[in-house]
């Protein structure tokens, strides 16, 4: 049983992001800003992380840098959602270590297959 | 027990010592203070109170309740993961470079009765051996219960208490006196202990800290202690310094103020150093 | 940093947007969130245009922390916030909406509605989940309309619906429960669920009942994580045994043994329930919360386990507490042999349970496990084990039971002395006799444990050593004993009276005397009370006793003693007078309610509210 861990300030949204996983047989876990997604990364077994970018107390490209600097963590999958794309956003997610992103709003199939191809890479390697 | 009763006793042990009974612990508190009313001849706890406002062994009895109340379960090298990240912090300041020659500060709030300051002591201790480097430490313990204090500064533990130490530990750093262990004087000098309670506010005395560990005892406090306690700890670390918590505790939605660094089996906080 | 005088040009503040970065980015994490909480307490208008400078900035922590703050000062101007709307940048729109949300003023519906209609999705998005705050008809009009937007924007409508709940919506979001798929089903059907009305429920559930089992799985789960009692109640009924394969899974799942789903899944009185009941329990720690609950409802399916005991007690020794204790709750019988054997191997918790539980559970022939148990290292092995044959009635273990008493902890000598009550109390007596005689104080408090066990006479000649005892505590120890046997033989009192002339005062006496109602002892009281030498603590301890004679007689010592300068005895009064039932009582108590100081205020109330309540009871 897959776990993914969704990472979005508003409460909507993550719901709708967890939804569309359980759905697809995922099990999910919720936190609201990138403090509380590493504090949780530290006690929860998670196979990847969604994170949106724009989130207050630590947003998501340094969420992703934290999990990239961690010894611990630098291997976990990060599928990043914005709803700002264009203007370098998307290099700056991928430099900064992200595996994908994806732009809102995110349909369930785009969601699924990208997540899936994330995974299906990680476990070639 | 009558929920009066109950209120005016939270009541108290909060505004004396920040501790905080939720509903749900009013069975807890009733029975740990069962064998208080029974030695002071007390019938109720409504007398309790009044005896710990106007009785006159009242101040001796605030240290008994407080010991009462914050019982807690403690061993050496209690919680290998969180020894561990104790030992990263150590090796990671070592290997920044940062040879300093000024003391080590640690702070172990909520000591008990010293199993985790003299952990720390003695794993600093073999990481300095094994990084053939010397630098003094300063371990300061502190906690709420005098007579875990006490029991902290004789520093004799029984089998129970050291079923987590590995021979080689054992033999090298403590000495053995029928059924218990000693701590030797080599780890000792490192430590001081005294009595804190965090609701005041004395930890002003404490800063620049390196490390402080704060283990089981949040969980006494309700939203609004923790996040005073949580700012008290900030301030008294050094930029760059580190916070550790009890497995299993958290500080978020509490307390923003610290990054979490995620470590195998751990989590640890760190206030942000200055380089901006 | 001084400025110089201050310039009275509107609009003129020297970089404000500047100096509001620096409070939001600048300086540690400490300082941030003084400087955040300060701009919260004031009560600054212009701040909020300020702020929306902020959220162009390159640093998305800036961005962030500034949006955030707008979310709860915007109210405070709403122009500038509606200005954002016409801004090119969606994402600025979006923001704008965020804050509209948060701000909850009825004329930011018009807004947030168009804004429901925008080109951007994101845009659409942010609307539909703001309309959700509003309670307003129109709101609602707008997002039904939102459902046909595309599938992330209609779910969001959907969770907005369900946050307004009204009743209107039911027959749109049924629609969007039966006609659509994946999320927004899924969502439709935990919006509905939240209605009150109970024949949606059922009708929610005779739907997901005809599904497959593999369709509504996912449905059926999402209703179970929300834990409400009533709708709980609704899908047992409805679904019956098709819902047991989803609970389950779901229990499974996670791992958390949520009392509430497991009292549900007990529901299903088959052997697949008590499985998964053993592996939740084996998981937990027998002190922490929900085991006892758990235990309780593993009990409770007795009569389903009875028969596979043998089988649970294959598994790995080291996991065999909980079913223990059961059986021991439930009388249920474990053969003499089976034990034994686990005696044998089991660690060290496993063997005190198998103790603890002995007398309830074995079938068979305890005397070859009785001797191991009794001379085993563990104190509380060997003093439950004792407790066990006073239980069985197992004779020819006296000598190791004696052996138990004699020395060790404090909590084992005492088991050891009641077992061997019920089985030689003769013996009891010899040991006893001993123990009082002891030069360790401890022994001579062991023998006070049990020293009521024998007969009169001979429990009479130990006490009257021990309430002459050189050591105080064992003098103390003595009077509580003495308490419990006085109702049965009186000579006692002649002992009590003479301590009672000792001073300090033993508070074990005044106990005493109150618990038991001495009246012998009342005038002797009374007398103590006047001398002024005692500390206020040993004589509010004294007036507690004698309130609890409830003599109205004494009336008028408590009035004398409410007129004490010291607080500890007023208050000690005012309950004593609050216990006499006494009208006149009353007008003594009553001034007190209005002094200064807050403990005798409310001793004061709740005196009057008990002489009230009183006074109720009594009158015709």
């Amino acid at each position: 049983m897959r776990k993914v861990l969704v990472v979005d300030d508003s409460l909507c949204t993550r719901k709708l992001l967890s939804m569309m996983l359980k759905c697809h047989g995922f099990t999910t876990g919720e936190a609201e800003d990138g403090l509380d997604a590493l504090e949780k990364l530290g006690t929860m077994k998670v196979d990847l992380v969604i994170v949106e970018r724009e989130m207050p107390n630590m947003d998501g490209l340094s969420f992703v840098k934290s999990v990239r600097n961690s010894f611990h963590l630098l291997n976990m999958p990060v599928v990043m959602v914005t709803d700002r794309v264009g203007e370098g956003f998307e290099n700056d997610a991928l430099r900064a270590g992200a595996d994908l992103i994806l732009a809102k709003p995110v349909a369930a199939a785009a969601l699924i297959s990208g997540i899936e191809g994330v995974l299906r890479g990680r476990d070639g390697q | 027990m009558k929920r009066e009763e109950f209120t005016v006793l939270r009541s108290f042990v909060y505004e004396k010592a920040g501790i905080y009974f939720s509903d749900k612990k009013a069975y807890l508190l009733e029975n740990r203070l069962k064998n208080r009313l029974n030695e002071l001849n007390l019938s109720s706890l409504q007398d309790y109170y009044y005896y710990l406002r106007y009785g006159d062994g009242a101040k001796d009895e605030l240290y008994n309740f407080f010991d009462v109340v914050t019982t807690n379960e403690t061993s050496f090298f209690r919680n290998p993961a969180q020894m561990e990240t104790f030992k990263w912090i150590l090796q990671s300041e070592h290997l920044n470079g940062e040879k300093r020659s000024d003391p080590l500060r640690v702070w172990s709030a909520g000591c008990s009765t010293g199993e985790e300051p003299y952990t720390i002591a003695i794993i600093i201790s073999e990481m300095m051996e094994s990084l053939r480097e010397f630098r003094p430490c300063s371990v300061y313990a502190t906690d709420i219960s005098r007579r875990a204090l006490q029991s902290a500064e004789r520093g004799s533990f029984n089998s129970y208490a050291m079923r987590h130490v590995e021979s080689r530990i054992r033999e090298k750093y403590f000495t053995r006196i029928k059924s218990n262990y000693a701590v030797n004087e080599s780890v000792k000098k490192w430590v001081k202990f005294d009595f804190m309670n965090l609701n005041d506010d004395a930890y002003r005395r404490f800063g620049h800290m390196d490390v402080v560990f704060c283990r089981n005892v949040l969980i006494y406090f309700d939203d609004a202690m923790r996040r005073k306690v949580a700012e008290h700890m900030y301030a008294s670390l050094r930029p760059g310094g580190y916070l550790l918590l009890g497995h299993s505790e958290s500080l978020y939605p509490v307390s923003k103020l610290f990054k979490p660094i995620v470590l195998p089996g751990a989590v640890l906080y760190q206030r942000e150093r200055v380089d901006k | 940093m001084k400025e110089g005088p201050p310039k009275q040009k509107p609009g003129m503040k020297p970089s404000a947007p500047a100096r509001l970065e620096r409070a939001v980015i600048a300086g540690d994490a400490l300082q941030k969130e003084k400087a955040i909480n300060a701009i919260l307490r004031s009560s600054s208008k212009s701040v909020v245009g300020e702020l929306i400078g902020l959220l162009t900035s390159t640093d998305a922590d800036v961005r962030m922390n500034g949006l955030s703050l707008l979310k709860r000062v915007g109210g405070r101007n709403l122009s500038p916030v509606l200005d954002l709307l016409k801004a090119t940048d969606p994402w600025m729109r979006m923001c704008a909406c965020e804050i509209m949300g948060e701000v909850k003023k009825k004329r930011v519906v018009p807004h947030l509605i168009t804004c429901s209609q925008d080109p951007d999705p994101n845009v659409r998005n942010a609307a539909c989940i703001a309309l959700g705050e509003f309670r307003d008809a129109a709101a609602v009009d707008a997002l039904l309309a939102a459902l046909q937007d595309e599938e992330s924007i209609a779910f969001c409508a959907v969770h907005s619906l369900g946050k307004i709940g009204s009743d209107r919506t039911i027959p749109y979001l049924w629609k969007t429960f039966v006609k659509k798929d994946g999320v927004l089903a899924l969502i439709a059907c935990e919006v509905l669920l939240g209605f009150r009305s109970q024949q949606v429920w059922r009708d929610v559930f005779l739907v997901l009942k005809g599904w497959s089992e593999q369709k509504r799985d996912i449905f059926v789960r999402t209703v179970l994580e929300k834990e409400v009692p009533a709708v709980l109640d609704m899908l047992f009924d409805t679904m019956v045994e098709s819902l047991f394969s989803h609970l389950a899974r779901h229990v499974l799942a996670d791992g958390k043994w949520s009392p509430r789903l497991m009292g549900l899944l007990a529901r299903f009185r088959r052997p697949e329930t008590c499985d998964i009941l053993l592996d939740a329990l084996r998981t937990l720690d027998q002190d922490s919360e929900g085991f006892d609950d758990l235990l309780d409802i593993f009990v409770g399916l007795h009569e389903v386990w009875q028969f596979r005991s043998e089988e649970y007690l294959q598994k790995d020794p080291q996991e065999l507490l909980p079913f223990i204790r059961a059986c021991g709750m439930a009388g249920h019988k474990i053969p003499a042999e089976t034990i034994e054997r686990l005696f044998m191997h089991a660690p060290l918790a496993v063997k005190r349970e198998l103790m603890r539980q002995l007398s309830s559970v074995i079938d068979g022939d305890a005397t070859s496990l009785m001797r191991k148990a009794l001379t085993d290292e563990d104190g509380h092995i060997k003093g439950d084990a004792a407790l066990a044959a006073a239980r069985l009635g197992l004779a020819g273990f006296t000598e190791e039971i004696v052996n138990i008493s004699v020395d060790g902890f404090l909590d084992v000598r005492r088991k050891g002395l009641q077992a061997l009550a019920a089985l030689d109390k003769k013996r009891l007596g010899d040991v006893v006799e001993t123990l009082a005689r002891s030069g360790r104080s401890d022994d001579r408090k062991i023998a006070l444990t049990a020293v009521d066990q024998l007969d009169k006479e001979r429990t009479f000649g130990v006490m009257q050593v021990l309430l002459d005892d050189p050591d105080d505590s064992v003098v103390k120890s003595a009077i509580h004993t003495a308490g419990n046997i006085l109702p049965r033989d009186n000579r006692y009192l002649k002992a009590l009276n003479k301590l009672l002339a000792e001073r300090p005062v033993l508070h074990e006496l005044l106990r005493v005397i109150r618990e038991q109602k001495l009246d012998a002892f009342k005038d002797p009281l009374v007398k103590l009370l006047g001398e002024q030498g005692d500390d206020a603590w040993t004589r509010y301890q004294v007036l507690t006793a004698l309130a609890a004679f409830r003599d109205h007689s004494l009336l008028n010592v408590f009035v004398r003693s409410l007129q004490d300068e010291n607080i500890l005895i007023k208050i000690g009064s005012i309950k004593a007078l609050s216990e006499l039932a006494d009208a006149t009582a009353m007008a003594h108590v009553k001034p007190f309610m209005r002094s200064r100081d807050p403990a005798l205020r409310s001793a004061a109330s709740a005196a009057v509210k008990e002489l009230r309540r009183l006074d109720q009871k009594w009158s015709p």
